[in-house]
């Protein structure tokens, strides 16, 4: 499917290329859809080139020989939303597997003219530092969270963001639709289903939030912040 | 101290794919810089302070949350400290402390990033370099979730086996380099608990621990407990 220079523009890394240099862009990109749960890519594959989540969330995730899954990152339009950016580098196989999470619609750059554009032009280059740099920033709070801490602050951590993000601020408190089950919001987190359950009956308890499934009321969003 | 000469430079893989005139630019840009044993490089959160090369020694990669300490790499000579703050203009993500006595070449900031985004083959090999890394860190995070913590401490063992193990005629001989604090923040774990899983493989056989030295006695068994 072609893709139209406004499509680009619509992911934020694409938002300050010149007119000429999406029209590069565009020559190059394919639009490929992806039904819910369809994988993306494979981890151990040769990488073929670098993706841009345009619609829907694509989750890269890693799995133990035991089974158990762990979800990296969930790639959306606005967050991380370039995925193959590690492989393209150094030519070698994927380091994890994607897999649409929703209906998703998913630009797809071939790696070798991935590479010649990024030559020829500074901000396809540019791009291409940033997005390196954003998964690398996020690695290492994810990696340092990990090792550092238990996975209730790691709950909370992201219950903030996702405040942060998009809560809605009402008279019983900051209200959220987490969008995300709980197995998925355990292999984000690094742990068992049964543990954030546990973990959501404590924060109840301390009377800081109300858990509804996905529906959270967060209370006490400054107590909450000083649990972690 | 002195500028390095381009020779000194052209060993440094990272920069083996300059030119001869790119690396004379380089090089002139360049200071050797000592730092002390346990002397902060620089910390995680404060602005870009240059590009680093090791020259000789060790640096230590330490991310702190709280009281908190995790070591994420030990890098050695010819390795690049954090190059991602050349990629977007933010901050250190980790601090860099000098282990042991080390000496580090320089760049100033405002010149490095000039010089990346000016020399194609730079900016290539510092994408490679930040690609690699990435790489290394999802494993990393991966391990910390799917791995306890014998697992990580055999993972750690074999590693330090492949890269300065000596063969012996009972086993792999690691000499103990790392202090009990640094084994246990590289594995993700408290002192005590990193202690206790390396005491457990040694009452198992799989090890043997000495005043200043590791015996790995079993290999193979190992591999397939990491």
């Amino acid at each position: 499917m072609p893709v139209s220079a406004e499509d680009l523009r619509s992911i934020f890394l694409f938002a300050q290329f010149e007119d000429s240099e999406l029209e590069l862009v565009r020559e190059i990109v394919t639009a490929r859809d992806y039904p819910a749960r369809a994988l993306v890519f494979s981890q151990g594959e040769p990488s073929p080139g670098l993706w841009f989540v345009r619609r829907g969330r694509v989750r890269l995730y890693r799995v133990a020989p035991s089974g158990r899954e762990f979800t990296l990152c969930i790639a959306r339009q606005d967050n991380l939303p370039c995925l193959g950016a590690c492989p393209l580098f150094d030519g070698d196989r994927c380091p994890a597997n994607a897999q649409a999470l929703d209906a998703a619609t998913v630009f797809f750059i071939a790696r070798q003219r991935a590479l010649e554009i990024a030559a020829q032009h500074d901000s396809m280059a540019r791009l291409l530092a940033r997005v390196l740099a954003n998964h690398s920033r996020y690695l290492m709070r994810l990696t340092s969270s990990l090792a550092l801490h238990c996975s209730t602050p790691r709950l909370i951590d992201l219950l903030l963001t996702c405040a942060q993000e998009r809560g809605r601020l009402t008279e019983r408190g900051i209200e959220l639709d987490l969008d995300v089950s709980q197995n998925l919001l355990a292999s984000l987190l690094g742990t068992t289903p049964q543990t954030i359950a546990q973990d959501f009956r404590a924060l109840e308890r301390a009377g800081v939030l109300d858990a509804q499934g996905k529906n959270i009321i967060i209370f006490g969003i400054e107590q909450l912040k000083r649990m972690i | 101290m002195r500028s390095p000469t381009t020779r000194e430079l052209k060993a440094i893989s990272f920069l083996a794919d300059l030119r001869a005139a790119e690396l004379e630019t380089l090089a002139r840009a360049m200071e050797a810089r000592a730092f002390a044993n346990r002397q902060i490089i620089f910390r995680e959160g404060n602005p870009c302070s240059g590009l680093y090369i090791i020259k000789t020694g060790q640096v230590k990669l330490i991310q702190t949350r709280k009281d908190k300490e995790q070591l994420l790499a030990i890098l050695q000579a010819g390795e690049p400290l954090d190059l991602v703050p050349f990629l977007d203009h933010g901050p250190h993500s980790f601090s860099a402390q000098a282990r042991g006595a080390a000496t580090l070449y320089f760049i100033p900031p405002e010149t490095a990033r000039d010089l990346i985004w000016g020399t194609p083959a730079l900016l290539s090999s510092v994408l490679n370099t930040v690609g690699a890394r990435l790489r290394t860190l999802a494993t990393l995070a991966s391990d910390l979730v799917f791995k306890d913590v014998t697992a990580r401490v055999c993972k750690i063992l074999l590693e330090q086996a492949h890269a300065e193990g000596l063969p012996q005629r009972d086993g792999i001989c690691l000499k103990r380099t790392l202090s009990r604090q640094e084994f246990a923040s590289l594995i993700g774990t408290a002192r005590e608990v990193a202690w206790r899983s390396l005491k457990k493989l040694e009452d198992e056989g799989v090890v043997k621990i000495e005043r200043n030295q590791i015996t790995l006695l079993d290999v193979e068994r190992l591999a397939a407990m990491a």
